[in-house]
């Protein structure tokens, strides 16, 4: 009996959490294809009408297009920058790398804001009178702010990789002779792969969906999603964001499937792991 | 193993980075955070305090003290809600676990900006939640603008950090702990208090403070959810960088927020060492 209640309450409190957890992304789904312009409960019908008004809106297709160059130039560099970051720290013996791992892993707890304001006031202050081209106004410190946010992310799944991965197989490599080079390429690789494959996801949805460091490089030329949909929703009332917000939920959903079945973002089994590792060689 | 000298190399085109793209630019802020404030203030000046005063303005002070509520509601909001989800998980398998998973990691990856807005929907005049108040008669015309909605999305958003934070040390512990305190007779909330809590503690505060500080530093949702009326530290500096433009003035306040949140950082570590130290 007691056991029943138990089981009851739990159940209850557990439906609680996840019904604060989803409310907020399923009303904007049901209200993208709201035929009216006001909530209403049950529906009266359902529309794609939003959607196309959604694609009609230029500031917001922009966005799309802004958010996704943005987030990939960003993503590429912080593969080449924290890919071989992570191997130096995770590596290797260099003094001090507690501290450099903190550093680089700092953006992913310090408010964004700060970041950006600093960003902004270096640039505006110390960069731009320095040099012969417009840096404000233009995409650099954009892109560089988003940088500074994504490198955390490739570096911290990479060093979790490392970590999991078995360093002996590179030290057999190295004894029987095989460069640094040919290891990485050979035997680190393959199997820290899933891991950065892993990271650069989440740089790329972390830096599409940022609003706090964009804010504070958008202009009338330049803007991305996140901040075209907080203007617009300043200004109207309607399911249009609801409906370009329901596409972009929608892709990312898509997205997060098709890596977790190519790349088993969210955990292999022993037995994977040792096929994975074997290649397909055997 | 990698040589000290391939290392260096490896590491410094990040470090590099960093250093201009991070460590400069913060070097900047706390050296213009000690300039003259006020509006449209040049850049250069004598060294001064001045622009601390928000320790002693009372505008501001509520403002920080405001923000500062929030943030630890929301905290507590998300461990009260959270916990049961964490335990949930953990005893979980197959299918059901991914499924559970899927549903908690899969917002964090929806723009912070989509997930308010869909507050904003909830909350507002033509929301479920003011009708269903409004057909039980009376209750106000909208639950947005006040500190409630703000905790409320802020706490939905911030959730999964909580979740995951609580689950990576539950997966730690031995499931025998908790059968053997029920063997001998303990209720489930017994056991709980006594037995898994205590040993969960390490992720309790290693959760609290990863929401505390993102929290803090959050903007789009206090803005979009609690408009003009909530006033917090992100919302006044980002007037007082691109309205006002009294840079001093948001510098320090920027200061500030970067120490409440190493504060909160290290007081949690601590708490960390001692905690995992007991355990």
């Amino acid at each position: 009996m007691g056991v029943r209640v138990d089981r009851a309450v739990f159940a209850t409190l557990v439906t609680m959490g996840y019904a604060v957890l989803l409310a907020a992304p399923l009303i904007v789904g049901y209200y993208a294809f709201s035929p009216t312009v006001v909530l209403e409960w049950p529906p009266t019908g359902l529309t794609l009408a939003w959607f196309r008004h959604a694609l009609e809106q230029p500031r917001l297709v922009t966005g799309v297009v802004m958010s996704a160059v943005v987030a990939a130039g960003a993503t590429a560099a912080a593969l080449a920058f924290g890919v071989p970051a992570a191997l130096a720290l995770g590596r290797g013996h260099l003094p001090g790398r507690r501290w450099l791992t903190a550093l680089l892993l700092s953006p992913l707890t310090l408010p964004g804001l700060v970041l950006a304001i600093g960003v902004l006031m270096f640039a505006v202050a110390i960069v731009q009178p320095l040099s012969p081209w417009a840096v404000t106004g233009g995409p650099a410190p954009l892109v560089g702010a988003h940088v500074i946010i994504t490198v955390p992310w490739v570096m911290r799944t990479t060093l979790a990789g490392l970590e999991s991965a078995d360093a002996t197989l590179e030290d057999a490599a190295r004894g029987l002779g095989a460069g640094p080079l040919e290891t990485f390429r050979l035997v680190t690789l393959p199997l820290v792969r899933p891991a950065i494959a892993a990271g650069a996801m989440f740089a790329f949805i972390v830096s599409f969906g940022n609003f706090a460091l964009s804010l504070f490089f958008t202009s009338g030329r330049l803007t991305t999603l996140p901040v075209a949909i907080f203007e617009y929703v300043d200004q109207f009332q309607d399911p249009t964001v609801a409906a370009m917000s329901s596409l972009v939920i929608a892709a990312t959903v898509a997205v997060i499937v098709v890596l977790e079945r190519t790349t088993a973002l969210f955990g292999v089994t022993p037995a994977e792991a040792r096929r994975h590792a074997l290649g397909r060689r055997t | 193993m990698i040589s000290n000298r391939l290392a260096s190399l490896l590491v410094l085109p990040a470090a590099l980075l960093f250093a201009v793209l991070l460590v400069a630019p913060l070097a900047f802020v706390l050296r213009v955070s000690l300039l003259p404030p006020g509006p449209g203030a040049p850049l250069e000046g004598a060294w001064t305090l001045a622009a601390y005063r928000a320790l002693v303005d009372p505008y501001l002070l509520e403002i920080l003290v405001r923000t500062v509520r929030i943030a630890g509601l929301t905290t507590v909001c998300t461990l009260v809600l959270g916990f049961p989800m964490a335990l949930a998980l953990r005893r979980s398998s197959g299918t059901w676990r991914l499924v559970q998973i899927g549903l908690i990691v899969t917002p964090l990856f929806v723009s912070v900006v989509v997930r308010a807005y869909g507050w904003v929907l909830l909350l507002g005049s033509q929301g479920p939640l003011v009708s269903i108040w409004a057909r039980l008669g009376g209750g106000p015309a909208t639950l947005l603008g006040t500190e409630t909605a703000v905790v409320a999305g802020l706490t939905e958003g911030l959730l999964p950090f909580m979740v995951l934070s609580l689950a990576a040390v539950l997966a730690q512990q031995e499931p025998d702990l908790e059968e053997a305190s029920r063997g001998l007779g303990a209720s489930a909330f017994a056991t709980f208090c006594r037995v898994t809590l205590p040993l969960a503690l390490p992720g309790v505060a290693a959760g609290s403070l990863l929401v505390f500080m993102v929290a803090m530093g959050s903007y789009a949702t206090p803005a979009l959810v609690g408009g003009s009326r909530q006033r917090l530290m992100v919302t006044e500096i980002y007037t007082q960088t691109m309205t006002v433009f009294d840079w001093p003035l948001a510098a320090a306040l920027s200061m500030l927020l970067l120490a409440a949140a190493l504060v909160v950082a290290l007081v949690a570590t601590r708490v960390l060492r001692t905690a995992g130290g007991a355990s």
